[in-house]
């Protein structure tokens, strides 16, 4: 397992990472679902706006509000929703949802490497679904974004088809798979 | 001397695997003790080192004379006081002295009579602030002593900055602490921070000329609230620990660079003199090595000269993992990680891009940890050192930069848990 603080890494069995003795936590809930296709949703229910936040964070990034005194809860997801990927070019995957969701920063952390990941804008991508079909929006993130080598930043929704080739800040590769 | 101080040591945890080696952190609290309150103060001596090269000229300067005048005004019989200044030649015009003999009047008016001119020879003033102590014999431990710097400038003696450290280094030894203030843009913050933390000092920014006085006087106050000076932190690690990084985490934050080590295997480490109800923090990054089930002793930590015991802090290796996989207290690790990113980003303010962006990743990385945010504060003093680098990156004057690695040296005052 990595260690988030210091990038070390460390066999599964660790608790502790050995090069700075800081706790191990898993990785964020977009990767625990590979391998979970039945789609169970993990994390903390915002007292402010009831959606669920990774456990990783203390505040929510609706409203501010604090998560830290609310424990873990699971929830079953809709399967529709969580059918709907964009996957890394290592096999991670970023379950899209039909409620509408942004892209940012914090859902590559630890994904990609601590280099890349200034590329990305802390909200980089909003995702939303309109008649059945996801569409993406780069509202000016920095370092842009671009489908199937065409250049979206700032330019207004895009629908998207399966096999779309999606490149962030010119560094992280996402397909995108409806199913 | 003083009164009484007392330890409180903490480690984030209690077990560790067994046969496996582990790094854990260490909190040492020194606290004084309650009863000090009724003690009488301990007597100061104080030297004050005053820049009077030419860049000092105007309200600079007069308002140092003033704050100078109220300094002695608020003294007590029993203190004792000094004056150097320094510019292209030092000038010592009052040679340190008990207050009572003194002719207070003529030495308002040797003060009066200062005059700028000339460069900034900064070491040789240091220096002589330092022999004044020990010329009149001024080195025993029931006296508060303290060199009160201030300059605006650049030193121009080109003495290189290790000299400069192991003056202070000297100094800090024998308990005398610099408060180095500096004032406007063009001093160099880097250097007089060094000093005064190698003297188990402070370095302050005066953005404003017409601050001196005030600030002359909260340092006597600060002087006057002391309760025990230089304590010795003694440490007697067992062997096969190592020591992986030491911080000063409160009241102020700085880097523990250079340990020393008597020949009998203790690590000493000088914390600086401890004030009324303030509690200083020492943290430290230990590794263990692989050992059986049980639990060991780490070593033995005390105060020099104290009577209370020795502080034993202990470990138990196990095998079970419901045991070694939990954190019990974050505190000693947050704390840690939070000097830690100060300095990185004191570091990083002072032109180091690398350690600037390790810091902003460190700070990010501790507000998601869960086990941090149970610790008062963390949360508000990480996201202020998010804040400051996020304003460093647009880009801070030369004044805004002072201020921020100023504030980066600081942590919360005196709050105890």
């Amino acid at each position: 397992m990595r260690c988030e603080y210091c990038g070390t890494n460390n066999t599964a069995q660790e608790k502790f990472c050995s090069a700075c003795g800081s706790p191990l936590r898993e990785m964020k809930q977009v990767s625990e679902q590979v391998g979970n296709p039945g789609g169970a949703l993990s994390g903390i229910q915002c007292p402010h706006c009831g959606k669920l936040h990774p456990s990783t964070i203390w505040n929510c990034p609706e409203t501010g509000g604090d998560l830290s005194g609310n424990t873990d809860i699971q929830m079953a997801g809709r399967s529709s929703s969580l059918s709907a990927k964009l996957i890394l070019e290592d096999g991670n995957e970023i379950p899209l949802n039909t409620d509408g969701q942004t892209i940012g920063r914090d859902d590559f952390d630890r994904i990609v490497s601590a280099q890349d990941l200034p590329f990305i804008s802390r909200r980089h991508l909003l995702i939303s679904f309109e008649d059945d079909t996801y569409h993406i929006e780069d509202p000016g993130s920095k370092n842009g974004t671009s489908i199937n080598g065409l250049e979206i930043s700032g330019n207004g929704k895009y629908e998207l088809k399966d096999g779309d080739q999606i490149v962030l800040g010119k560094v992280i590769k996402l397909e995108y798979r409806s199913k | 001397m003083g009164s009484s101080v007392s330890l409180k040591c903490t480690l984030n945890r209690q077990y560790v695997s067994a046969d496996k080696s582990a790094i854990v952190y260490l909190a040492i609290d020194i606290l004084p003790d309650e009863f000090s309150q009724v003690q009488e103060m301990l007597p100061s001596a104080i030297c004050l080192l005053i820049d009077r090269s030419g860049s000092m000229r105007g309200k600079k300067l007069d308002q140092a004379k003033a704050a100078a005048v109220g300094l002695i005004n608020q003294l007590q019989p029993g203190d004792a006081v000094g004056l150097v200044t320094f510019s292209s030649k030092i000038d010592v015009v009052a040679e340190m002295e008990q207050l009572q003999f003194f002719d207070i009047t003529d030495l308002k008016r040797n003060i009066e009579k200062i005059k700028c001119g000339g460069s900034t020879e900064l070491y040789h003033g240091l220096d002589s602030a330092y022999l004044q102590f020990i010329r009149t014999g001024r080195t025993e431990s029931n006296l508060v002593k303290r060199v009160i710097l201030l300059s605006d400038g650049q030193p121009t003696d080109h003495t290189p900055e290790s000299h400069f450290l192991k003056l202070a280094d000297e100094m800090g030894n024998v308990g005398i602490a610099i408060m180095a203030l500096g004032i406007g843009k063009e001093y160099n913050e880097n250097l007089l921070g060094d000093i005064a933390e190698h003297s188990h000092g402070i370095w302050k920014h005066i953005a404003d000329a017409s601050d001196i006085p005030a600030i002359f006087t909260q340092q006597l106050e600060e002087t006057k609230a002391v309760v025990r000076t230089a304590p010795v932190v003694v440490m007697q690690l067992d062997p096969g620990i190592e020591i992986k990084g030491v911080y000063k985490a409160a009241p102020d934050v700085y880097p523990i660079t250079e340990l020393s080590r008597t020949e009998n295997g203790e690590v000493r480490i000088l914390p600086g003199d401890i004030r009324l109800g303030e509690t200083q923090i020492l943290v430290l990054r230990l590794s263990l090595p692989p050992r059986k089930e049980g639990k060991f002793s780490l070593g033995k930590i005390r105060i020099e000269g104290e009577e209370s015991p020795d502080q034993d802090i202990a470990v138990s290796y196990t095998n079970d993992e419901n045991l070694w996989s939990i954190e019990n207290d974050a505190f000693a690790r947050g704390t840690f990680l939070k000097a830690e990113t100060q300095a990185m980003t004191r570091k990083g303010l002072s032109g180091d891009s690398t350690a600037l962006w390790k810091a902003s990743q460190q700070a990010e990385t501790m507000v998601r940890d869960p086990g941090l945010s149970k610790i008062p504060e963390m949360k508000d003093d990480m996201s202020k050192v998010v804040d400051i680098i996020n304003k460093s990156k647009k880009g801070l004057t030369e004044e805004e930069t002072k201020v921020a690695k100023h504030e980066m040296t600081q942590a919360k005052r005196g709050k105890s848990r």
